[in-house]
């Protein structure tokens, strides 16, 4: 059922990208990562408006009154965030159901380039398997895996001084660490969640780095693309808030 | 996890098997482990192409690790070994003589003496899978490549004699000499494609159902391939036209082993089958062998040898009823 619905649509679309951009796999990335970012616009959308509404919750004099009258009674403040949130017409998992909605699709993204880059035969044959009929595979296998210095199927070090340098790995740090930055809402001293969130913009860029520094550099290219197309869409929709960079900001 | 299946050859003492982390030397009576090499695992080297004899008994195996071993077929002990290949070794060498001829998938065909000392490399556009074919009368080799192409080298030299058009698709199976001149290969454009010998020409092609993995296997005046889509096909030679087919449980990508009078060819799904020169079944129902089978089975004997992927049993050998001998499980070290 996942290759059915994800998979397979994924692996096909990129093949059909990758022969109409003069069969370059790097561009045929880049262009699908920003044709799944459209399609998936709807469902970021919904996740920044129900992240707004939540931000104002949690600055609205309602809440923080109810919070102090029922300091002491866990129970009680759960229901009375309950009916506030009915009262101002915030669903609680309005901003994470989307994510979670797009988490599959991420997953599948990644697992179709993979499958695409195929470079050895158990890999190739399983490619075969995911191929419509129609598409016409057999004139673009193998794919072309180079893209400007890099070998999309491997990990990335540029060779520079007779050092491998990871610019992709490092790109990706600084772009999800951007993208997290940019797109946090300034937090209140004190704000529930404040100290998790700035722990996130810390630890995930590193991770993510460190993703595409051990994998294939395909799949830093899609971090990259993905990050800075996110960044647009954010700064597009009026939505990124650019004093965040500023140094003393949290 | 493997990348790839088994490659496989035996002689009349023993069994050569890379898989994985091993190249293992077996036993061909009793099943048992002769040597490993490397004797302990080392993630670095991985190998998956069927090794080659040479005359005066040298193994001579291709790895990931970019490297192309000399092994004493004995002992398993490193006699010299090639490391200019800038990529992993899939496809096995050819060995003709005196001469080792590499194929990489780097794009390059490597020429070597038996001795390990570099002759010559061929470049072509794409990566090399399989094993080259050789005509003994123009001292050619035939090196079929991802690019969809099939050229032809001069052995002693490395200088290209001729290529084929894009025949459509890639091709990574050794393509079958006929000795009137004709070359027959399979590729991913779901066909079956005769080329002549002497300059390349596209003689004839047939359709097929899906993709042609193994190389055509030529025998008794008929032309026998599977496909990616489950058919087992009969060709004529001379023509292309197919004469029979049938149609079977799993994808068929390995090339068919086919002796005098049976033709022993194996599934994705683990089923092994025994079919006559007319398409009738010799075992009246397949062999079910279990996890997948990607390698060409190989006769030794009366023994037949079938390796399998993702099952415990890494080799079966079975009598040519398909009852089984011996199985094959690496010890663990």
């Amino acid at each position: 059922m996942w290759n059915i619905l994800i998979i397979n649509p994924m692996v096909n679309t990129l093949l059909w990208i990758y022969s109409v951009l003069g069969q370059n796999f790097g561009l045929a990335i880049i262009f699908f990562t920003l044709l799944v970012r459209l399609i998936t616009y709807p469902l970021t959308a919904q996740q920044m408006k129900s992240a707004q509404a939540m931000q104002e919750f949690q600055k609205s004099k309602k809440w923080q009154d109810i919070q102090k009258k029922y300091k002491d009674n866990r129970e009680k403040l759960a229901q009375e965030q309950m009916k506030l949130y009915k009262e101002m017409g915030i669903s609680p998992f309005g901003s994470c159901l989307p994510t979670l909605v797009q988490f599959p699709i991420i997953i599948g993204l990644y697992q179709a380039i993979i499958r695409a880059l195929a470079v050895t035969p158990i890999q190739l044959l399983d490619l075969s398997s995911h191929i419509y009929p129609f598409v016409n595979a057999a004139s673009l296998i193998p794919l072309n895996n180079r893209f400007l210095w890099m070998d999309l199927s491997q990990p990335e070090r540029l060779p520079l001084f007779g050092v491998g340098i990871p610019i992709l790995a490092i790109f990706v740090v600084i772009t999800t660490y951007l993208q997290s930055k940019l797109m946090t809402p300034m937090s209140q001293p004190g704000e529930q969640g404040a100290q998790m969130a700035q722990a996130m913009n810390l630890y995930m860029p590193f991770l993510m780095g460190w993703l595409a520094y051990s994998f294939s550099s395909g799949l830093a290219l899609y971090f990259v693309a993905s990050n800075l197309f996110t960044i647009i869409q954010y700064a597009a929709m009026g939505k990124v808030d650019w004093r965040n960079l500023l140094p003393g900001r949290k | 996890m493997a990348t790839s299946w088994p490659g496989l050859l035996a002689n009349d003492r023993q069994v050569y098997l890379a898989y994985n982390q091993h190249v293992y030397a077996i036993d061909l009576a009793t099943g048992m482990e002769v040597w490993r090499f490397p004797v302990e695992a080392d993630a670095k080297k991985t190998f998956f192409a069927a090794p080659s004899l040479t005359v005066d008994g040298q193994l001579i195996v291709g790895g990931y690790d970019n490297t192309l071993y000399s092994l004493n077929r004995d002992t398993g002990s490193v006699l010299w070994s090639f490391t200019e290949a800038k990529d992993r070794y899939i496809g096995s060498p050819l060995v003709v003589e005196e001469s080792i001829f590499a194929p990489n998938a780097g794009k390059q065909l490597f020429a070597l003496n038996t001795e390990g000392r570099f002759l010559w490399s061929f470049e072509s556009q794409s990566a090399h899978w399989t094993r080259p074919a050789t005509d003994p009368d123009c001292q050619c080799i035939y090196l079929s490549s991802m690019d969809h192409r099939i050229y032809s080298i001069d052995a002693q030299t490395g200088r290209l004699k001729w290529m084929t058009d894009d025949l459509g698709g890639a091709i990574v199976g050794t393509p079958a000499y006929d000795s009137r001149g004709v070359l027959y290969t399979g590729t991913f454009a779901n066909e079956v494609v005769a080329v002549d010998a002497g300059n390349g020409a596209v003689l004839w092609r047939t359709p097929t159902n899906g993709w042609v993995w193994g190389g055509p296997v030529l025998a008794d005046e008929a032309l026998f391939f599977g496909d990616l889509s489950g058919t087992l096909y009969a060709a004529d030679p001379q023509t292309g036209e197919i004469t029979w087919s049938i149609q079977v449980d799993g994808r068929i990508s390995a090339s068919p082993l086919v002796t005098q009078d049976t033709i022993y060819f194996n599934t994705e799904n683990g089923s092994l089958y025994a079919v006559g020169n007319d398409s009738s079944f010799v075992w009246p129902q397949p062999k079910l062998i279990g996890g997948k089978l990607y390698t060409t089975p190989v006769l030794a004997g009366d023994t037949l040898l079938v390796a399998t992927v993702g099952s415990e049993q890494l080799l079966y050998a079975l009598d040519l009823n398909g009852n089984q001998k011996w199985t094959f499980v690496p010890a663990e070290k």
